[in-house]
């Protein structure tokens, strides 16, 4: 009798549909991310005050820039994200750098971990490679900087004796770029690109102790954490997870498209020339683009925008189901409210 | 032959990537191979990177270039670190496990007095700080948003009048809520808990929704590389 | 108390402690200060130890007494082992076979491998939501609806604009306000910890005995 009661239970529709059975939840999740990503669909997404700070920043060392040429401001990113979060923080490195690259910005980049350093090594000299820049003058990538905390506190003078050599095992003293651009009174802005509280270090080490300026570019999940740092003015700007991201990248693409065209195409095409592929070290970058890298390089500059679009599809699908959910608790919660009155009643 | 070379190691991560998603429908062989070659992986990155990046950049060198400028008391006080490291060894077995709490002991003491100045700059002072002010110097009470707002009545001059205000009461309910969550019956305390309450579930559904979207954008990192970039690495080199 | 099991080790915290504080906050003292932080990672180096003594142990047990885990245990002995030996020899080198096949097995087996058991969350999390997240009281609807707010407003396009807007203003204020909150407590609490750890009062890292 009992098991009777249990199994009419079982087979009233609000139960049912609060308790759909996991595997068809992950097919609906794959469903609703995959479509659209394979239907290259697009979606514009509106540009937020935290991230219009950071390329306002950026903007303005390049105005300084202009106006002061022998006192140029560098940029020190600390790429501070691993294999984990590539998904999220890849467009931002990307954007970023194609920003520097792009108003001629020098650049100092180190990581704080191994498995990072691979990561830095590839991402910085992919997007150099589109624009001709020239490791050791126009940038440069220090390597392992561990711990991190020493190396925040040696750069307020000097961060060449700490690093010995770069990645490459390049002495210090010999990139030219380091002479200029090896403390903070040289770095216009820090910018941490990171997935773990790494953050929070550059805040507490390079801005609480030295005044240094930094922004960030950071998972969500760090991010919600890091708003009241943003808030505060600790934080020059945020930009925050797949959003941000696809903002920074609508930005940077619209000031490409400004600087060098509404083509991108032939102008990586022709960007390296039997005349001027001599002059670039290939040890970093194979100074030639073929058509599927340049095909990659066209994918690359809305990596965060195509994702945008199935982050729409997967929010919508979880909000459906949780008021799903939510409907057959409510009536579930009902009809045992009604049970009892009955009872009561009798 | 040069198309499998090129192919081959992408074609692995994918492979690889599908069989820690057939965890997804229930746990099987192929789940547990490709995690515990994870599990071997990592800990064996972990093993080279120790020795390369760490020990003989941050050991070997400094006590070489110690020793060769004569500096004897700074290599020995490097080798005397590289023996406190050796300690950890003694973790293999439990009767000497003890020996162990020497570098914890070192760590744990050195970054604990480290981290006491920079978190009160980062985490409190500057914090209560943006609490008074903004980082444009104005009050977060500020009286001129509301006199802008009297003169000029609309939805956008009240948003920004009420929000400094809003943030104030906020961060104090806050702080009232947990610094005094045992059991009190100050007027001010139990007046407190409900607005607390609502600041905290407003917040925590902010930072949820963002967390949402951070999980989903791992996902759709996985998929970007395995429906689109390693097509576009075949057709590459399949189609020329 | 034992002297060589608790005292000492002990007093080393006492000490180091007290020197990472003076060395923070006395200028004076900077070039002694980036020789500690230079003289730290040496301990960190060696902590890998660890990681591979409890693995060690876990596995080599499962080995002798689980007949039918024995592959995994195995596989896992063969892959840390297969990338420790490459990755020794081929980390340092600038090219060759030990390199490529080192930089092989990082971004063609460890990256993706990591990559793809974090991004299993994202299912986790919806299926969590799914069946976790039920409205009971008034408070609770808060959550829901302001993590419902949020999640639309960060896709918001053309017609959802007004749910961008009110998640701006949810992160802006509310969100600020209750993290600030915690932070300062939290802040607070990381700093009475610290001090009671370089006091000697806090002592649970040394473990039991």
């Amino acid at each position: 009798m009992a098991e009777n009661k249990e199994q009419k239970q079982k087979d009233k529709w609000y139960v049912q549909i609060m308790s759909i059975k996991k595997p068809y939840v992950y097919l609906g999740m794959f469903l609703v991310v995959i479509i659209p990503f394979l239907a290259n669909l697009k979606i514009k997404t509106y540009e937020t005050d935290l991230v219009k700070e950071v390329y306002q920043k950026v903007e303005k060392i390049h105005e300084y820039n202009l106006n002061h040429p022998d006192k140029k401001k560098g940029v020190l990113i600390g790429f501070d994200y691993g294999p984990s979060t590539t998904p999220e923080c890849d467009p931002i490195a990307y954007s970023v750098f194609r920003h520097l690259f792009l108003r001629d910005i020098p650049i100092v980049v180190w990581a704080p971990y191994g498995p990072y350093l691979e990561l830095a090594d590839s991402r910085l000299n992919r997007i150099a490679k589109e624009y001709k820049a020239n490791y050791g003058k126009d940038y440069v990538f220090m390597g392992l900087a561990y711990p991190a905390t020493a190396y925040m506190v040696s750069t307020s003078s000097d961060l060449r004796p700490v690093f010995n050599t770069d990645y490459y095992g390049n002495d210090v003293y010999d990139l030219k770029i380091l002479d200029r651009f090896n403390n903070y009174d040289n770095f216009g802005l820090v910018i941490t690109i990171s997935g773990t509280a790494m953050p929070e270090y550059w805040l507490r080490y390079a801005n609480s102790l030295y005044n240094q300026e930094v922004s960030v570019g950071t998972t969500a999940v760090n991010a919600a954490k890091f708003y009241p740092y943003a808030n505060s003015g600790q934080f020059t700007g945020m930009i925050a997870g797949l959003k941000g991201a696809a903002e920074y990248e609508q930005k940077v693409t619209r000031l490409e498209k400004e600087l060098i065209g509404k083509d991108i195409k032939p102008y990586l095409r022709n960007l390296y020339t039997e005349k001027n592929r001599s002059k670039f070290n290939k040890e970093y970058f194979n100074p030639k683009f073929n058509e599927g890298e340049i095909r990659t390089a066209m994918l690359r500059r809305h990596q965060a925008g195509r994702g945008m679009s199935s982050q729409f599809g997967a929010h919508i699908y979880v909000i459906i189901l949780i008021i799903i959910g939510n409907i057959g608790y409510f009536f579930k919660r009902k009809a045992e409210k009604d049970r009892t009155k009955r009872r009561r009643g009798v | 032959m040069e198309a499998i070379s090129i192919l081959f190691w992408p074609t692995i991560a994918v492979l690889l990537s599908v069989a820690i998603y057939t965890f997804l429908w229930k746990d099987n062989m192929v789940y547990k191979i490709a995690e515990h070659i994870f599990m071997g992986v990592s800990v064996g990155y972990s093993i080279a990177y120790s020795y390369h990046k760490i020990l003989i950049p941050k050991l070997w060198v400094p006590v070489k270039r110690f020793l060769s400028q004569g500096n004897y008391i700074l290599a020995i006080y490097f080798i005397f670190g590289g023996l406190i490291g050796l300690l950890y060894i003694s973790r293999f077995t439990d009767k000497t496990s003890w020996l162990s709490r020497y570098p914890i002991a070192i760590t744990v003491g050195f970054y604990a007095g480290f981290r006491i100045v920079p978190v009160w700059m980062t985490m409190v002072s500057k914090q209560l700080n943006a609490t008074i002010k903004d980082p444009t110097g104005s009050p977060l009470l500020n009286g001129k948003l509301f006199e802008a707002f009297f003169n000029n009545p609309t939805w956008g001059n009240f948003i920004h009048a009420i929000n400094g205000p809003l943030i104030v009461v906020g961060v104090l309910l806050v702080l009232i809520y947990f610094f005094f969550s045992f059991s009190n019956d100050n007027f001010v305390v139990k007046i407190s808990r409900k607005p607390a309450l609502v600041i905290l579930m407003l917040g925590f559904g902010g930072a949820f929704g963002y967390t949402f979207m951070a999980r989903i954008s791992l996902f759709i990192g996985r998929m970007n590389f395995i429906f689109s970039e390693w097509p576009e690495l075949i057709k590459s080199t399949l189609g020329g | 108390m034992n002297f060589w099991k608790r005292r000492l080790p002990l007093a080393l915290t006492v000490i180091y402690g007290l020197l990472g504080f003076t060395l923070q906050i006395v200028p004076a003292f900077k070039g002694f200060l980036d020789i500690q932080n230079m003289w730290m990672p040496i301990i960190f180096g060696f902590s890998i130890i660890i990681g591979v003594a409890s693995l060690t142990k876990y596995h080599a047990t499962k080995i002798r007494r689980e007949p039918e885990e024995r592959l995994f245990s195995i596989i896992t002995f063969a892959s840390l082992i297969l990338m420790a030996v490459v990755g020794l020899i081929g980390m340092p080198q600038q090219a060759g076979f030990f390199k490529s096949f080192y930089q092989n097995l990082f971004n063609y087996v460890y990256v993706p491998l990591q990559a793809t058991i974090f991004s299993l969350l994202a299912f986790y999390i919806t299926s969590a939501a799914y069946r976790a997240f039920k409205v009971s009281e008034w408070i609770s609807t808060l959550l829901l609806v302001s993590g419902f707010i949020v999640m639309l407003g960060r896709v918001a396009f053309g017609p959802f604009m007004i749910f961008g807007e009110l998640s701006e203003w949810i992160m802006a204020v509310p969100t600020v306000a209750a993290m600030r909150g915690l932070m300062i407590g939290i802040g607070l609490g990381i700093m009475a910890t610290a001090i009671k750890i370089i006091l000697g009062i806090e002592r649970s890292y040394l473990g039991g005995e």
